[in-house]
C-alpha cells in the first residue's frame, strides 16, 4: 500500500519529466493529472518496500503511449511530431534557448525520447529504465545511442539555422 | 594493459557516470586517442547539462490546484466496487434459488442459455489457439474497437484489465443469435486466457449471474444495449471482481 503522501511527493518529479516529455504545460500537467489518479486507484496494488518513483514513472510511460497512441490515430500523424507545440513565448536569452531544445527534443522519436529523459533527466539507473518502459536493458542502450544521437543532430541543426539568421 | 574494450555502451555509461574510477580512467585515455568520440562525448554531456538547466526549474514551481490530490475518487471507487460485488453475490445466490427450484424455461432464461453456451463454446475453441487466437491483434487498439463497434452496432470497449495481470490481446468477430457477437481475448503472465463475449442485447438489462462449470465459469449479464459473457478458468472470486471492474464502465 502507498500512502497518499508517498505520491504527492513525487508529483515535482513527475512533472518536470512530463515538461520535457511532452514540452507543452497543460499537456504536460494533463500526464501528471491521469498519472495520479491512475496511482491512486492503484495504490493497493504497490509492492511494500518498493521504491515509489519508477513505479509512478512506470504509469506515467502506460498513459503517454496510450495518449500518444490516440492521438496518432485521430490525427494520423507521425508521434512526437505535432504532440508537441513549444508553449514557451519567452523570447529572453533562456527562453530561446529552451525553445531550442524543446523544438530538438521534439525531432526525437517519442520511444527514444523517453529513455533519454529518464536516464539524463530523472537519472534513473538503466536496469530501472527498462522496467518502467518493459524492454531489456540492451534495447534501452540503443534507443539511448539513437536517441542522442538524433538530438545532437537536432541541436546543431538547430545552430546552423540560428547562425544563418545572425548572417543575415 | 587489463583494459576492457570500450564499447559504444560503455561511452554512454561514462556520460552518465555510472563507471567505477578506474573504468573511467580508461575510457578517459580512449578519448584521448579518439578525438571524434570525445567530442561526440563532450556533446552528449552538454545534452546532460542543457536538459538539467533547461528543466531542473519545473522542480521549484508551485503545484497547480488540479494536481493537489484530491481522495474522494479512491474510496468511491472502492464502493463501486464493493457494491458490484455484492450485487453478484444475490445475483449468483438468486441464481442458484431459481436453479433449485427448476424454473420453467421462459424466452429469457432461453436467451441467456444461449449467450452462455455461445461465450463459452467461443472461449472454449479460441483459447486454444496459439497463431490464430484472435483476428484484430491489441496492438491495434483503436483500429479494433473502430471496426468491431461498426460491426456490433454499438460501442465496444476493451477493458483494461492490467490491475489483474491480464493484458488483451485483441478480438474476432463471431456469429450470434441476433447478428454478429465479438470476442475480446486477454492473456495473463502464467498464459491463462480470459475472454469477453458481447452480443446485442438491446433494451434489456439483466443482472449479473454465474454459470459454473467444471472448467470454464461464465459470468454474464447485460447493460441495456450489450450482453456481457466473461468466461475464464480462474476462481469464481477473482472473476466477480474482473466483472465488477468490466461493469463499472459499462452505460447501465
Amino acid at each position: 500500500m502507498l500512502t497518499d503522501t508517498a505520491i504527492r511527493e513525487q508529483i515535482p518529479r513527475l512533472r518536470r519529466y512530463a515538461r520535457a516529455l511532452t514540452s507543452n504545460r497543460d499537456a504536460a500537467d494533463d500526464l501528471v493529472q491521469d498519472t495520479l489518479e491512475r496511482a491512486l486507484s492503484r495504490s493497493a496494488l504497490f509492492r511494500p518496500g518498493g521504491n515509489p518513483r519508477p513505479w509512478l514513472f512506470t504509469i506515467m510511460h502506460n498513459v503517454f503511449v496510450n495518449q500518444v497512441r490516440s492521438a496518432a490515430a485521430r490525427r494520423t500523424s507521425q508521434i512526437g511530431d505535432d504532440f508537441i507545440e513549444p508553449a514557451s513565448q519567452d523570447t529572453s536569452q533562456d527562453g530561446l534557448a529552451l525553445r531550442d531544445l524543446e523544438r530538438a527534443l521534439a525531432q526525437v522519436p517519442g520511444d527514444q525520447r523517453e529513455i533519454l529523459l529518464l536516464i539524463g533527466l530523472e537519472e534513473l539507473s538503466y536496469a530501472e529504465t527498462a522496467a518502467v518502459v518493459g524492454i531489456p536493458v540492451g534495447t534501452v542502450m540503443s534507443r539511448l545511442s539513437r536517441g542522442r544521437e538524433k538530438l545532437r543532430a537536432a541541436l546543431a541543426g538547430a545552430t546552423e539555422v540560428a547562425s544563418l539568421k545572425v548572417i543575415k | 594493459m587489463s583494459m576492457a574494450p570500450i564499447t559504444e555502451e560503455t561511452l554512454h555509461a561514462y556520460v552518465d557516470d555510472r563507471l567505477s574510477p578506474s573504468e573511467r580512467a580508461d575510457v578517459e585515455q580512449y578519448l584521448v586517442q579518439h578525438p571524434q568520440h570525445a567530442e561526440r562525448v563532450a556533446d552528449y554531456e552538454r545534452q546532460r547539462r542543457m536538459l538539467q538547466e533547461a528543466f531542473g526549474p519545473v522542480l521549484e514551481e508551485s503545484i497547480p490546484t488540479r494536481l493537489k490530490m484530491r481522495p474522494p475518487r479512491s474510496p468511491m471507487m472502492a464502493w463501486r466496487v464493493a457494491a458490484v460485488i455484492t450485487w453478484i453475490a444475490v445475483g449468483a445466490i438468486l441464481g442458484w434459488g431459481v436453479r433449485d427450484r427448476q424454473a420453467p424455461p421462459d424466452t429469457s432464461a432461453a436467451y441467456e442459455q444461449d449467450l452462455v453456451e455461445r461465450a463459452r463454446l467461443a472461449h472454449v475453441i479460441y483459447t486454444a489457439e496459439n497463431r490464430r487466437a484472435v483476428e484484430v491483434a491489441a496492438t491495434h487498439e483503436d483500429e479494433m474497437i473502430r471496426w468491431l463497434s461498426k460491426r456490433m452496432n454499438a460501442a465496444v470497449r476493451v477493458p483494461d484489465l492490467t490491475e489483474f495481470g491480464f493484458q488483451a490481446m485483441g478480438g474476432r468477430l463471431l456469429p450470434g443469435t441476433d447478428g454478429p457477437a465479438c470476442q475480446i481475448m486477454y492473456q495473463n503472465a502464467d498464459g491463462k486466457r480470459l475472454t469477453i463475449y458481447l452480443s446485442r442485447d438491446p433494451g434489456k438489462v439483466r443482472p449479473v449471474r454465474f454459470s459454473d462449470q467444471e472448467l470454464v465459469h461464465v459470468v454474464f449479464w447485460s447493460d441495456g444495449t450489450l450482453a456481457f459473457a466473461v468466461s475464464a478458468e480462474i476462481d469464481r472470486e477473482a472473476l466477480a471482481r474482473i466483472a465488477a471492474t468490466i461493469a463499472q464502465g459499462s452505460p447501465g
